[in-house]
């Protein structure tokens, strides 16, 4: 984004009172950056290209991070996508700065706005000209991994049957789309929502209700799963 | 590896409560915080442990904004 372009946008944010719970006690830090943003404040436009060269920096090292997993002609665009990532959440950042509690340190709370952008970003053009459509190899695909013994090789080939026959019968069209889109295609939600004009919440609550049909109809052929075990 | 449940596990995702992306946005701060601290932000979330288990895209954006506090707050 062009700097003209982001300052019109943090104009165009309503001024916002900075409240954060009586009973945090901040770190100097993040006392520091909330004055400096603080809409009527002295400093508030160095902490705006403060704010943005925190930002962009984050953006940068991420996209650099997935460097070796991008496509080369997206990788060759990373400064762009980094400084739009940037400057758009500066944007979210400014717009939702009285929802900051003081629950996290500044900093971490603001890098999460801009990993949501350069994420969401990556993935689409990672996938821009791909499409999201089923192949007849795809099913085979499920289990990405050879059985060891005939035996499971047996019970890998049934239980895919079952599920593809769950994912017929038993879903609407629009979650059979979204979930041999994003299970057994692997297209990332936020790519799905860009093309389906929709959001990653609501793609990913149409894929929630999708495994929950398919749960229920696989336990009652008889293909129950072990109870989880929780994540660090 | 057990084939059958891995691939159950993949197909269904995690049993559980699951917060849903947005409010699991709201909190990832907080989350990864109490992670990079030793503490067991699972425990202390569990609908948010749940959904970052089941959305690749979330867990993906957990994954990077560990790092990223890790290697820009943390030294």
């Amino acid at each position: 984004m062009l700097a003209v372009e982001l300052v019109r946008a943090i104009e165009a944010c309503d001024a916002v009172a900075v409240t954060v719970d009586a009973a945090v006690v901040l770190d100097p830090d993040s006392r520091a950056w909330l004055a400096a943003l603080r809409p009527d404040g002295p400093g508030h436009d160095q902490g705006v290209a403060d704010l943005y060269a925190l930002l962009h920096r984050a953006a940068r090292h991420e996209a650099q991070r997935r460097r070796g997993s991008l496509p080369a002609r997206v990788a060759d665009d990373l400064d762009d996508i980094a400084r739009q990532a940037a400057g758009d959440a500066v944007i979210v950042v400014l717009r939702k700065l009285d929802t900051y509690r003081g629950a996290s340190r500044f900093t971490t709370w603001a890098y999460k706005f801009v990993i949501f952008e350069v994420s969401a970003a990556l993935r689409r053009e990672s996938w821009r000209g791909r499409t999201a459509t089923m192949d007849d190899a795809g099913w085979e695909r499920l289990a990405d991994y050879a059985p060891s013994t005939p035996e499971a090789r047996v019970e890998i080939r049934e239980l895919t049957g079952a599920i593809e026959r769950s994912v017929a019968a038993d879903l609407t069209p629009r979650q059979r789309e979204i979930f041999v889109a994003v299970v057994v295609n692997n297209v990332p939600i936020d790519v799905l929502a860009d093309r389906l004009d929709s959001t990653r919440g609501a793609i990913y609550k149409v894929l929630h209700d999708a495994r929950r049909k398919l749960r229920s109809s696989l336990e009652a052929q008889g293909w129950a799963p072990w109870a989880d075990e929780g994540e660090a | 590896m057990n084939g059958p449940q891995e691939l159950l596990r993949r197909v269904l995702g995690p049993a559980g409560d699951d917060a849903g992306c947005e409010q699991t946005l709201e909190v990832l701060d907080e989350y990864v915080e109490h992670q990079l601290a030793g503490r067991s932000a699972a425990a202390l979330y569990p609908d948010v442990a749940t959904h970052l288990a089941a959305c690749p895209d979330c867990g993906q954006d957990r994954d990077a904004l560990v790092e990223l506090v890790r290697v820009h707050e943390m030294g």
